[in-house]
């Protein structure tokens, strides 16, 4: 196709004077902005996040019915709603998603400060990165589950020890994204900021710790994300209520719609907490980034 | 961010509107200067026996070859790097790191993403300007640059000529004894160059502070200047290593007829010394002077 551009406020034609809609930005009918479409639009792409789940479930109800698998193996989805339902009326799965959401939020809480005030020692200076990087990141490298028995061990199988190793979880996630992301401050906005006078805490506060945002928020979701993780461990191994009790229990009593109700709630809690935080996330990239 | 009231006494005289004391401004004083840097294949000389003496209040432009030094001269003045060899001095006293006295409109505009233009703005303005002031200056000086329509975008919102003026508009916050400008206009359109040039000839008249400012435009430094330092590579056993090659100083009060005859004679000399051929061939002595 040639086209003809006449002077800079005509608009573009064909060789036959017709405007050219897709060369034209400000005509009413031109092309869609790049990145525009269907999936733009925020009810379709939620149609589609669920439309798998939704093909998931109509396969468990099919393979169920026509006994295709055996009910021992994987229950129909009306006994695992049969089974939500029993252990409602019972006062338990209420409590159960309560004590699991409490120990994660709290042993999240611990642990994200701590890792924004270490990794904020660590990654300012050079004193503190010296002295602490080496046992941290050795400490990092001990396997989540090696800590139980000696939490237990030191304190007890109440909560405190669920906490801990929930923070501990959380801990890693922020303290290595916070030290990461304020070595890499834009050294120009760091001398920018110190050559109009800023030092210290209020350097830290007007240009390092904002322009860390962005990472550090990727990291308190990954925490978040790996509080669940670590709250599953404890609970498998020591504990007499929560979601990860209920999985242990029904696996020792070969209660598979239990179990497969446990799993269904760890991906409805964590999908529901990592929603949440996106959210939180959105308008602190509005604000920083 | 956090004020305290306590420190009126600076801000009574950063308030006033009226022309400051010119004993406000420095005169700066570069004896010696030597700066070589480290790199992975070997030391890198770039400035070299460096002599410059700059009067309070006068406008010197340094203009050379890119990549010659002149940020990194600069950056000696501005207290940002130390010389390897030799001083610098601000009126009298040596440049201290991150000097308070001076004040950096860097090459790129380095605003904080994060903050709209006039909060960036006001990261310039002297610790302590109580928070009424610091708005109606706030104001004053994104109006004088252009911007008060865009006061409350952040710099990726606006254009790189808009961010380089919003990074003018804060060093001039400062109120500085020098003023040290890093090709201040660089990333400005023709006409908007033209027009921040006038608009700093006038915030020098209305406040004599010292500037010295890098450009590679020798036409601007010609307009602007009391004096046009030439940097260049001098000594020939410290190849690319920049010292003063010559110093012109320039004819005729401020603002200057931009179609001065004579400012037409120094700029083929200038673009000679630049290694520009411009095929001009007149010459007065008078007007230059080799150190
Ligand atoms: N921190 C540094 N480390 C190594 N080399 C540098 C550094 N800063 C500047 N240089 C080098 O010094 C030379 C002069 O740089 P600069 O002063 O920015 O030049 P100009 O501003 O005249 O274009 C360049 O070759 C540059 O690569
Ligand atoms: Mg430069």
């Amino acid at each position: 196709m040639s086209v003809t551009v006449t002077g800079t406020s005509a608009p573009v034609t064909d060789t036959r004077g017709r405007a050219v809609p897709g060369l034209n930005p400000f005509s009413p009918g031109h092309a869609a902005r790049p990145g525009a479409g269907p999936l733009s639009r925020r009810p379709v792409r939620l149609a589609l996040g669920l439309a798998l789940p939704a093909v998931l479930l109509v396969t468990w109800q099919v393979v169920t019915s026509t006994g295709l698998v055996a009910p021992y193996q994987l229950p129909s989805p009306a006994s695992v709603w049969t089974a939500a339902v029993d252990l409602v009326e019972r006062g338990l799965l209420g409590q159960y998603v309560a004590i699991s959401t409490q120990r994660v939020v709290l042993g999240f809480l611990i642990g994200a400060a701590l890792g924004l005030a270490v990794g904020s020692l660590v990654g300012l200076s050079r004193l503190a990165g010296s002295l602490l990087e080496t046992t941290l990141g050795a400490v990092r490298a001990v396997p989540s589950l090696a800590w139980v028995p000696l939490l237990i061990l030191w304190m007890g199988i109440g909560e405190d020890s669920k906490l801990t190793l929930i923070a501990i979880g959380a801990f890693f996630p922020v303290y290595t994204t916070v030290v990461a992301a304020l070595r890499h401050v834009d050294p120009h906005l760091v001398e920018a900021g110190r050559a109009y006078g800023l030092r210290g805490a209020r350097l830290l506060g007007a240009v390092q710790l904002p322009a860390a945002v962005p990472s550090v928020v990727a990291g308190l979701r990954l925490a978040l994300a790996q509080s669940w993780l670590f709250l599953v461990a404890a609970e498998l191994i020591a504990s007499s209520m929560g979601v990860g009790f209920l999985l242990m229990d029904s696996g020792q009593n070969g209660r598979v719609d239990r179990a497969i109700l446990a799993i269904l709630l760890l991906a409805l809690l964590g999908k529901t907490t990592d929603a949440l935080i996106g959210l939180a996330e959105k308008s602190l990239l509005k604000r920083w980034a | 961010m956090t004020r305290t009231p306590s420190s009126t006494a600076i801000t009574s005289t950063a308030t006033d509107p009226a022309p400051a004391a010119v004993g406000d401004a420095r005169p700066v004083a570069l004896r010696g200067v030597a700066r070589t840097f480290a790199t992975p294949s070997g030391p890198r000389p770039v400035l070299a026996g460096l002599d410059l003496e700059i009067a309070a209040g006068e406008v010197v432009a340094v203009i050379g070859p890119s990549g010659c030094g002149k940020s990194t001269l600069l950056r000696q003045v501005a207290g940002l790097d130390a010389p390897d060899a030799g001083e610098v001095l601000l009126g009298g006293t040596p440049v201290a790191p991150y000097d308070a006295r001076t004040a950096v409109a860097f090459q790129e505009p380095r605003l904080l993403p994060w903050r709209t233009l006039a909060h960036n703005v006001a990261l310039g303005l002297p610790r302590g300007t109580p928070r009424t002031q610091a708005r109606e200056q706030v104001a004053r000086l994104l109006d004088l640059v252009g911007l008060s329509g865009s006061a409350g975008l952040r710099p990726r919102q606006v254009s790189g000529g808009m961010a380089q003026r919003a990074s003018l508009a804060r060093a001039l916050a400062r109120r500085p004894g020098v003023l040290l400008l890093d090709e201040p206009f660089g990333a400005l359109d023709a006409l908007t160059r033209l027009r921040m040039q006038d608009l700093l000839l006038e915030v020098h008249a209305s406040r004599p502070t010292t500037v010295l400012l890098v450009t590679h435009d020798v036409e601007e430094a010609l307009y602007l200047a009391d004096r046009v330092v030439l940097l260049a590579a001098l000594d020939p056993a410290a190849p690319g290593a920049a010292s003063v090659r010559s110093v012109i100083t320039v004819p005729g009060d401020r603002p200057r007829d931009r179609a001065d005859a004579r400012l037409s004679e120094l700029r083929a000399e200038l673009l000679d010394g630049l290694g520009v051929p411009t095929h001009h061939h007149v010459h007065d002595p008078d007007l230059h002077h080799s150190i």
